[in-house]
């Protein structure tokens, strides 16, 4: 085949969609996205509730006074989930705009990404770091307890299982999303922009 | 989308084969909807589409787990008919360009795709970002490339 006859194939009707299979392509899809977003909106909803009816609860039974002074600490536990709902909720009402998207030139955006995997390679090694310190940390902190008579020697036992289970789960998460995703994503970034701009500047 | 399915048509044939374009059908569609909000009208809706169908394409990578979690949150799949009237030359040469555009490196596919769709150097300069003259250059080469790849299949026995 020559160009002419190239561009002949290209350009022939059997190189596209029939008008049927496009309206039925489109349908779906914006039903699946609708479905998406309000399974997304009754998630938020039921989470929402539920944080509500605990935290009401709380504020009941320790502010009336039927628990004991200790458990105000419930309180400062209870941003953790309020604060992830309140981040999907944002999320929700304004999704993430991708730096990908067509706003600005491919090499422009594959710039975007390759910066955007720079930071989130930082936080991960930041977190990694601040896992390396925790750990002599909190097996000072255990012994101590432990020699001050504070816990016993089985709930010192307990304690290692839970920390040590906790902290290696989440190091196996940031290692497992640098390694497998980050990385290989930086790789592949770099690999497009010198095949990009090595060649055309 | 309707409109524009064309585009979406050929970088998905242009990227995949197989199964694989489900999942990249995929990608691209996903891709295009989260972009939609950051639409502010800079750039021609074609541009815009073409800019962000090519962008998923490159940075697709087909791995089976991302491909069994599309296909189960999903489950579309790339239509598989065609418009017009069946004819199995112009077929068996479809399939034949499209395997030899998926031989070239993935950016010179994405610049063989936009040039086969009619768009002028200028155009595909405002898509991928370089100069319209280093779209020339690169154009020339991937075009006798593709031809020579095609030239050799032909000679290739049955």
């Amino acid at each position: 085949m020559n160009l002419n006859e190239l561009q002949n194939v290209w350009n022939s009707p059997r190189n596209n969609l029939p008008t049927e299979a496009q309206q039925r392509l489109a349908d779906k899809f914006t039903r699946q996205m609708i479905r998406r977003r309000r399974f997304q909106f009754f998630w938020l909803i039921n989470t929402f509730f539920w944080l509500t009816v605990i935290t009401v609860l709380a504020i009941r039974m320790i502010a009336v006074g039927q628990t004991t002074s200790q458990e105000w600490g419930l309180f400062p536990l209870l941003f953790v989930p309020w604060g992830f709902a309140v981040h999907f909720l944002r999320r929700y009402l304004k999704p993430v705009t991708p730096v990908t998207c067509g706003e600005t030139t491919i090499v422009d955006s594959l710039r975007a990404a390759l910066v955007a995997n720079r930071e989130t390679r930082s936080h991960l090694k930041l977190v990694g770091i601040l896992y390396a310190i925790m750990i002599p940390l909190l097996a000072v902190a255990m012994r101590q307890l432990y020699t001050v008579g504070k816990v016993s020697e089985r709930e010192l036992i307990s304690m290692v299982i839970f920390f040590g289970a906790v902290l290696l789960l989440g190091g196996a998460g940031i290692a497992a999303r640098y390694f497998a995703r980050v990385l290989p994503q930086k790789k592949q970034l770099d690999a497009l922009l010198t095949e990009l701009t090595g060649e055309a500047r | 989308m309707r409109e524009h399915s064309a585009i979406l048509h050929h970088v998905v044939n242009g990227f995949a084969a197989g199964d694989d374009r489900n999942d990249m059908f995929q990608e691209v569609l996903l891709a295009v909807w989260k972009s939609i909000p950051a639409f502010r009208g800079q750039a021609r809706p074609t541009t815009y589409l073409y800019r962000v169908s090519h962008n998923a394409a490159l940075l697709w990578i087909r791995t089976e787990k991302n491909y069994r979690r599309r296909v189960e949150q999903f489950g579309a799949s790339v239509p598989n008919e065609f418009a017009g009237e069946p004819d199995s030359l112009t077929d068996e040469r479809l399939a034949k360009l499209y395997a030899a555009i998926r031989l070239l490196k993935p950016v010179d596919r994405s610049l063989m795709l936009l040039s086969l769709d009619g768009l002028s150097y200028r155009e595909m300069a405002e898509v991928l970002g370089f100069s319209e003259s280093n779209v020339g250059v690169k154009l020339n080469r991937i075009k006798t490339q593709l031809t020579q790849t095609l030239k050799g299949n032909e000679h290739e026995p049955e």
